[in-house]
């Protein structure tokens, strides 16, 4: 018999109406490669601070439990890509029993990667900080060339890419340009969500960072109609 | 509260005095013949007749076929079978005045969009929807009170569509709303359905294979939740206190084989003599025109055993760590005592309940205002809710015992707005595990459900201080506030 694989998760949530189409069962990985400074859930960064093993089959029994409840279930954190193992051999199952599944990722992780789970994910979420390397580095700590390319590769399975609009770091025209014209050269049709930087959860001293104002994330929607994107909304 | 004060009040409208009087006059009376051993249970609580008063002379709930009005206009009234919308809706106002029930105002106002929709062929959309405004709005002023309850669905009709439409811009307690969600319904209707039910608190959402199963098609929901016949009713509701009979047993077992046939048969002895002084003494169902036009029949008549206080009941009998709602061997302890009420309820024939071969129909009661220790039917107390999956999926197991109503209320967070489709997942999911009857509303909202019923927040306070309002059921409201803490109910995020 095959042993089946074991993840680190921080928690998981029966019923989600924010992370991807429909209700949503959302399984939160323990980890995360990245080191956002608006990050809601700081104890999922560190592998070893929080979180439970919990194995493919128990995984599997806690969503048959929901099954009829939810349009799919996502993998969110953390970084679920960092766990793409076990994400594989659930994602397989789920596929069988007909479960969509959709992963929640910052899209750091080399190309093969996401190219081994597309057979098993229906769609990425994605997080995309900045274009501008060195914003991107301020806001995560790290280089976002592989985040990029793999927007590229991928965007035909992006079921949305989300820009959380952060006073003082990616908020100026420029740069929000950059991010939305990136995109619309991709493709004008994909979704985008501009989400306002909001305080909770979010460690000091970050959390002192204001909320953008209305006015300025309606002109940045407007910025992005005039790049051509078709379905570009804020929240 | 004595005749003169009632008279004296400052914060009972003109309405709600007359109605308070009449119910004064009616206690005076000492019609039923009531044994020492039921009314010891009355009066400690064990028995309650939801104060349907001393002599009843009305059915508690009257469910009255409003085609049989629509085809054949009613002679007592002096009413034509109507020719046009406007016609239909001017009748039917007419009528909902001399409809009676327990609360003096009409529990059941109809399936109003099959009613409407044969009216709409003539008419455009905003002619429709101003006129159906009208008609809405003139039930929400002058039927006081939040028990009465309209029925839409399950074919989504032109006429569902617009009811939806004019009850989200409306916001009004009054009608209370279901919306019947059968397996063939549209999901545009159920989103449309849901959407409203974010902003204006309604509609709720029955179970149409669950009531067909058991009633066949001509069913309605009316007053909180109630499944009944179109055509009949129910004589009476008395309820059971389950937590208060559970507390006189030493334990499970002296509880289901001692007290609980005790408690049934009492109960029972109750509510057989007010059924009996309802239809041989009191003369209704011989004097009134609803009968005589047959928009109501005896035949199609049926009464309501109700049930309360069941969580606590379980409790009682388990471990700290086992609670009813948490703890499998107590949920299993719930489904026990029911399966025993249950069949012990069917033990019993009386042949005035025609509508349902002489049996008495099981009803989970919503509570009342004044009850602070025991929580409505079989519902988790608030405060203990567990994560919402395993909340619904536990209520599910319950809904099975109750074809004259039960239901459960969920509060969302607002941002549910934004995915209506999430509550349709919900939804479909709960209705799949076997939930007969359930409730969504958003946690900003002024309209809320207490219990079975809609109650503005605003008006509560207006009420808390010592101003009247138009409705008899705010005062409830703000009761079941302080009492059974339903502005606490847990939100869903």
């Amino acid at each position: 018999m095959v042993m089946k694989l074991e993840m680190k998760i921080n928690k998981i949530i029966n019923f989600s109406s924010v992370d991807g189409p429909g209700n949503r069962l959302v399984v939160f990985f323990q980890g995360c490669n990245l080191n956002c400074v608006y990050c809601h859930n700081p104890e999922t960064i560190d592998y070893n601070q929080e979180g439970e093993f919990i194995s493919v089959n128990q995984l599997f029994e806690r969503i048959k439990k929901a099954e009829k409840y939810i349009s799919g279930v996502t993998f969110s954190g953390g970084e679920c890509s960092l766990q793409s193992d076990a994400i594989f051999e659930i994602g397989e199952i789920l596929k069988k029993h007909g479960i969509k599944l959709m992963m929640d990722t910052n899209f750091t992780q080399p190309s093969i990667i996401y190219e081994k789970l597309s057979s098993c994910v229906d769609a990425f979420i994605v997080d995309m900080k900045a274009y501008n390397g060195n914003i991107h580095k301020a806001l995560t700590g790290s280089a976002n060339n592989q985040i990029l390319k793999n927007i590229q590769s991928f965007y035909d399975k992006i079921y949305e890419v989300r820009v959380v609009v952060v006073p003082g770091y990616n908020d100026d025209f420029e740069e929000i340009q950059k991010i939305l014209r990136f995109l619309y050269e991709i493709d004008e049709n994909i979704f985008v969500k501009l989400i306002k930087f909001r305080p909770y959860g979010v460690r000091k001293p970050y959390n002192d960072i204001q909320i953008p104002e209305d006015h300025l994330m309606e002109s940045f929607i407007s910025l992005g109609h005039e790049i051509g994107l078709k379905n570009i909304y804020y929240k | 509260m004595s005749s003169k004060s009632i008279i004296k009040s400052k914060f009972l409208t003109y309405e709600q005095k007359v109605i308070a009087l009449a119910r004064e006059a009616e206690n005076s009376l000492n019609v039923l013949n009531i044994s020492e051993e039921v009314q010891n249970f009355r009066n400690e609580g064990i028995i309650c007749d939801l104060f349907e008063g001393n002599a009843p002379y009305r059915p508690r709930y009257i469910v009255p076929d409003y085609n049989v009005f629509v085809k054949n206009g009613s002679s007592f009234l002096g009413l034509n079978p109507p020719e046009d919308l406007d016609e239909l809706l001017n009748d039917l106002l007419i009528l909902y005045k001399h409809v009676p029930s327990i609360t003096s105002f009409p529990v059941f106002i109809g399936r109003l969009d099959e009613l409407i929709d044969p009216y709409l062929e003539n008419v455009d959309d905003q002619y429709a929807y101003r006129a159906i405004k009208r008609f809405l709005l003139h039930i929400d002023r002058t039927i006081s009170d939040s028990f009465c309850h309209a029925n839409i669905g399950p074919k989504y009709l032109r006429a569902t569509k617009i009811i939806l439409e004019v009850e989200k811009e409306l916001q009004n307690t009054v009608p209370n709303l279901t919306i019947i969600i059968a397996e063939d319904s549209p999901k545009e209707m159920i989103v449309q359905a849901l959407d409203s039910a974010m902003v204006a608190s309604k509609p709720s959402f029955a179970h149409h294979e669950i009531f067909k199963g058991e009633f066949g098609p001509d069913y309605a929901i009316a007053s909180c939740y109630n499944g009944l016949y179109i055509g009949g009713g129910s004589y009476t509701l008395t309820r059971l206190n389950l937590h208060f009979l559970a507390k006189k047993a030493k334990d499970t077992s002296d509880f289901l084989t001692r007290w609980l046939p005790l408690g049934v048969d009492l109960m029972i002895e109750y509510m057989d003599e007010r059924v009996r002084f309802l239809v041989d003494e009191s003369n209704f169902l011989e004097s009134s025109f609803l009968v005589k036009e047959g928009l109501v029949d005896k035949n199609k008549f049926t009464a309501m055993f109700g049930m309360f206080g069941l969580a606590e009941a379980v409790n009682l009998f388990m471990s700290k760590d086992e609670r009813f709602g948490h703890d499998d061997s107590a949920d299993n302890l719930g489904e026990k005592i029911m399966d025993t009420l249950d069949s012990l309820v069917k033990q019993h024939s009386n042949p005035y309940l025609k509508g349902t071969n002489g049996k008495y129909l099981l009803h989970a009661q919503v509570g009342i205002d004044s009850d602070k220790e025991s929580s409505p039917g079989c519902r988790i107390p608030i405060g203990e809710e567990p994560d919402i999956l395993d909340h619904i999926q536990q209520a599910s197991r319950f809904h099975k015992y109750f074809p004259s109503g039960v239901g459960d209320i969920f509060q969302f967070e607002p941002t549910y707005r934004d995915n209506i489709d999430a509550l349709y997942d919900i939804l479909k999911g709960s209705f799949n595990d076997g939930m007969r009857y359930i409730s969504f509303y958003a946690s900003d909202s002024d309209v809320v459900r207490i219990s079975g019923y809609l109650v503005k927040k605003s008006e509560i306070e207006k009420l808390r201080k010592g101003q009247a309002v138009l409705k008899d059921t705010t005062e409830l409201g703000l009761g079941a506030a302080d009492n059974l803490k339903v502005m606490e109910r847990k939100i869903r995020k």
